[in-house]
């Protein structure tokens, strides 16, 4: 399944943040027991941190959906964000954020004066 | 302990590895009392990150007030701070005083200041004997007496652990000035301007 690319803004994040993401979902037919799922990482099989399955209901048109998300403790990479929606097990929808989420990390060292 | 002097500009090159390489951040070196006290800053430097050390320069000017301030680099990236660094040597701003004897301090005070410098020099950091047996010392008793002359020497002695030129006042010169039958001799004024001088 190709993955739709997801706008998103804001994406220099702090170590360890609990965040919470409002993902717009267009889920069709309305009526639907579905559950979107965010996760970041290196790749789309790799969930190095995630905001589990969130269940909505669709409503067959476009709908905010917010899924929670603690950041990568470690510091110092780039995470590609990943929504996933199911509907009885079956993912039927896949996006990829336009913009990786950076966890800034890394060392100052000892100065010199000039 | 890196000193320098009220207003000068200086600039410290801090290695700064942040990451991932490639995003746009900002350094900002300051100094102050505590981490929410700038008495002076660099501003915030941008620069890119390149994943490894990278040396940022910091231009900063000193406070003008003499003392000693703690300094901090924070780095940012669209305003985030994420990275936080204490210097791990404290700036010291060192008051360029030139000290030029005032009218009043002349006489047996200056003299036996001066004696009492240069006994304390001779020392060489050996405090077992007040430096009694250096001619320094005989021709400070001549000036003043054996007594006074050993207890010139042991506040000489002392002046470098004292905290401030007001100590070095309260617990020195006052005491000379009573020692030498000076007490008002010079004003509170002149005497701080010469602790402050002696305590450098």
């Amino acid at each position: 399944m190709e993955r739709l690319k997801v706008k998103m803004d804001d994406p220099i994040l702090p170590p360890g943040a609990a965040k919470t993401a409002t993902v717009p979902v267009t889920a069709k037919p309305a009526g639907m027991a579905c559950e979107v799922e965010l996760f970041l990482g290196p790749n789309d099989t790799t969930k190095v941190a995630t905001s589990g399955r969130k269940p909505f209901t669709s409503t067959g048109a476009l709908q905010n959906v917010t899924c929670p998300v603690t950041m990568p403790t470690n510091g110092g990479s780039a995470y590609h964000v990943y929504i996933d929606v199911y509907t009885g097990g079956y993912k039927f929808i896949a996006g990829i954020a336009t913009e990786d989420v950076v966890i800034p990390g890394g060392s100052i060292g000892p100065i010199d004066w000039a | 302990m890196p000193q320098f002097s009220p207003g000068e500009t200086r600039t410290a090159v801090a290695p700064i590895t942040a990451k991932p390489s490639g995003i746009s951040c900002e350094a900002e070196l300051f100094l102050g009392p505590n981490d929410a006290t700038k008495v002076a800053s660099s501003g915030r430097i941008p620069f890119v990150s390149a994943g490894a050390a990278k040396n940022v320069s910091l231009p900063i000017t000193m406070p003008s007030a003499p003392g000693s301030y703690h300094g901090y680099i924070d780095v940012l990236a669209e305003g985030l701070r994420f990275l936080t660094y204490i210097l791990k040597e404290d700036v010291v701003i060192v008051s360029e005083v030139v000290f030029t004897p005032p009218p009043e301090l002349t006489g047996i005070l200056l003299q036996a200041y001066l004696l009492v410098e240069e006994l304390y020099v001779a020392m060489e950091g050996d405090y077992s004997n007040w430096g009694r047996d250096l001619p320094q010392f005989k021709e400070l008793e001549s000036l003043i007496s054996y007594g006074d002359a050993v207890r010139q020497i042991s506040y000489r002695i002392q002046w470098p652990s004292l905290p401030d030129a007001e100590a070095v006042y309260n617990e020195c010169w006052l005491a000379w000035q009573r020692d030498l039958q000076l007490y008002g001799y010079m004003t509170y004024d002149t005497a701080m301007l010469f602790a402050t001088y002696m305590y450098q």
